[in-house]
């Protein structure tokens, strides 16, 4: 039993990084209320990149080689001895944190130029990132049911108001209106399932809910409760990652939201629900894996279905990304529905390259200006080879990326993941999802045709500012060279995995 | 009188949680119902966990309970401006006015 009575920073240098961002919010606060008008946004967009890279410098400065906790709760410890923690940092969440922390920070270096021209600049925009950003952080080092819930939530609401940031536009507010309103259902959805689950077990941290689960008596006495908590739980989590059904939002939000929003959007809630959505299901609920095994085939399934086949019809490129967005969550599913541990790390993969290829194509959609307006529509694309050959070509490289074609790191992580779906005798999933990955490489290839083959009349805006021109090459960049070298891409995941795989013995 | 017992509370919780649930589907009016339920829902949650910590006599679930409170207040403030900016711009706080966008 530990003494609390006395400040005991060991128990709190594990989550510095979150503390340190959390800090840097609020002095931000201040000196953005109280900074002259004319400089704020640049001062306060200094201050947060400042920020960011401290805490990217704290993250990586310290990557724990055991399981390290924070936040201890005093009451009761573990027969095993492990401290009960709400907070937990191992290489896992290293690697999440890390890649969440960087896609904040090229997603901010999108956002100048649109906001400027819009007139819509304004300092709250950074902090409502950087609030999000910590709760991104929170989440992935989530060791308890509460922690996970602070943290989706804490990110969630800084996404609401961040989609309806252009309030006097009326799309803009919608798409916010409908975030918040399927979002918090979803909350609804997950707290309910959570406190199910505390009810049956008497816990809310992982490991305690890992042994309950373990010793099997909270699953023989109740088992169709528990099964039901876990549905609810489930359907939460399958909310936030976008998995059809529960993908209904996707296309409005992605829509209605300022573009650089969007790109945020369509990253970090990504990669920090989908890290806790693994967490979760590889952790606590390990010794449920029959039963969520079947749920995850079938969030998988119909994501990716509803995801290819809908992007067909749309019309609009960010609608399109959305339902792309969708497909490859399912995509990514294939591995996790596997139920092995083993294939953690090609979902993880995948996570990584899906970003950066969505990064890149963002980057596209914000430098492709019409009349002085920004492109949304695809027939507008036509003809962009023409006038604009060297970002055509980096579309068509991101796109071909997308729709899996070789050598490109798209193709090798959908391959990886294929090939671990059928390793762990998941052929029949495998066969589905890569008829449907043809499907989905019509919607990428048509904006690839449309670029290339229709005759456009119009001209483009010329000048695109050097910062997305630096993040639309340094991501084509990426996904060629992890394409040529695709060993490279597979070492970090593969050693996360592992971390995750010490985490999930931890108690025998 | 007879004593009340955990299913009780979990049946009276979840009538609430689905009234909730429902109200938010059926709603074909106003967006601030819609805030209501989402509020009712998560007040159902809280009900179900204070329940389960009385009768587990473990004071995690309580905790868990002053979170949510707090959580949903944040919750139904941001909802509220963002209806408010919504309002300004479309004059009307009804569900089928947020169709601008569709597909």
């Amino acid at each position: 039993m530990t003494m609390m009575n006395e400040f005991n920073w060991h128990f709190y240098s594990a989550g510095i990084a979150e503390i340190f961002v959390m800090v840097v919010c609020l002095v931000l606060l201040v000196a953005g209320a109280f900074s002259h008008k004319s400089v704020e946004g640049k001062f306060v967009r200094n201050l947060t990149m400042l920020g960011l890279l401290g805490a990217l410098v704290m993250v990586v400065g310290h990557i724990p080689e055991v399981r390290e906790f924070a936040f201890p709760v005093v009451e009761h410890a573990m027969p095993s001895g492990a401290m009960v923690s709400l907070f937990v940092n191992d290489k896992f969440t290293v690697f999440l944190k890390v890649f969440i922390i960087l896609s904040a920070m090229l997603s901010l270096y999108l956002v100048d130029d649109y906001m400027t021209r819009k007139k819509t600049r304004k300092y709250e925009y950074d902090i409502l990132i950087l609030l999000s950003v910590l709760g991104a952080m929170i989440m992935v080092s989530a060791a308890d049911l509460l922690m996970l819930y602070i943290g989706l939530e804490l990110m969630s609401f800084s996404l609401y108001i961040l989609t309806a940031f252009h309030r006097k536009e009326a799309k803009s507010s919608e798409a916010g209106l409908k975030y918040f309103i399927l979002g918090s259902i979803a909350s609804g959805l997950l707290l309910f399932g959570m406190s199910y689950i505390y009810g049956l077990t008497g816990e809310t941290s992982f490991d305690g809910l890992q042994q309950a689960f373990a010793s099997g008596i909270a699953i023989q006495d109740a088992a169709m409760m528990l099964t039901f908590a876990m549905v609810l739980f489930i359907t939460g989590m399958a909310f936030k990652i976008s998995a059809a059904p529960f993908h209904m939002w996707t296309p409005d939000v992605y829509e209605g939201a300022p573009t650089p929003v969007t790109a945020y959007m369509a990253i970090v809630p990504k990669i920090a629900a989908m890290g806790i959505f693994v967490r979760v299901l590889f952790e606590p609920l390990m010794y449920m894996a029959d039963q969520w095994q079947q749920i995850v085939i079938a969030l998988s399934i119909l994501s990716m279905a509803v995801g290819s086949l809908m992007a067909i019809v749309q019309n609009n490129i960010k609608r399109l990304l959305a339902y792309s967005s969708i497909a490859n969550i399912g995509f990514m599913l294939v591995p996790v529905a596997t139920a092995s541990i083993h294939a953690v790390d090609e979902a993880m993969s995948y996570l990584l390259v899906y970003c950066m290829m969505t990064l890149g194509v963002f980057a596209v959609i914000l430098s492709l200006r019409l009349r002085e307006k920004y492109v949304e529509r695809i027939e507008d694309l036509s003809g962009l080879s023409k006038t604009n050959p060297s970002v055509a070509a980096a579309l068509a490289i991101l796109m071909f990326s997308l729709a899996g074609v070789p050598p490109l790191a798209g193709f090798m992580v959908k391959y990886q993941a294929f090939k671990v779906g059928v390793e762990m005798g998941l052929t029949w999933l495998v066969i589905v999802a890569v008829l449907l990955s043809v499907v989905s490489a019509y919607y990428c290839l048509r904006v690839v045709k449309v670029m290339y083959f229709d005759k456009g009349s119009e001209v483009y805006s010329p000048e695109v500012p050097s910062q997305i021109r630096f993040i639309m090459w340094a991501m084509v960049a990426l996904v060629v060279g992890f394409g040529i070298l695709p060993d490279t891409l597979f070492q970090i995941p593969a050693i996360i995995q592992q971390s995750l795989m010490d985490a999930t013995t931890f108690n025998g | 009188m007879e004593n009340v017992a955990l299913h009780h509370y979990l049946i009276l919780s979840a009538m609430l949680f689905v009234v909730g649930l429902i109200g938010i589907f059926l709603n074909r009016k106003s967006i601030i119902i819609i805030l209501m339920c989402i509020e009712l829902m998560l007040l159902s949650v809280n009900i179900n966990f204070v329940a389960f910590s009385a009768f587990l006599g473990d004071l995690t679930g309580q905790i868990f309970t002053f979170f949510i409170l707090t959580v949903a207040a944040a919750e139904v403030s941001i909802g509220l401006a963002i209806l408010t900016i919504f309002y300004r711009n479309r004059h009307s706080g009804d569900v089928e006015d947020s169709n601008l966008m569709k597909g």
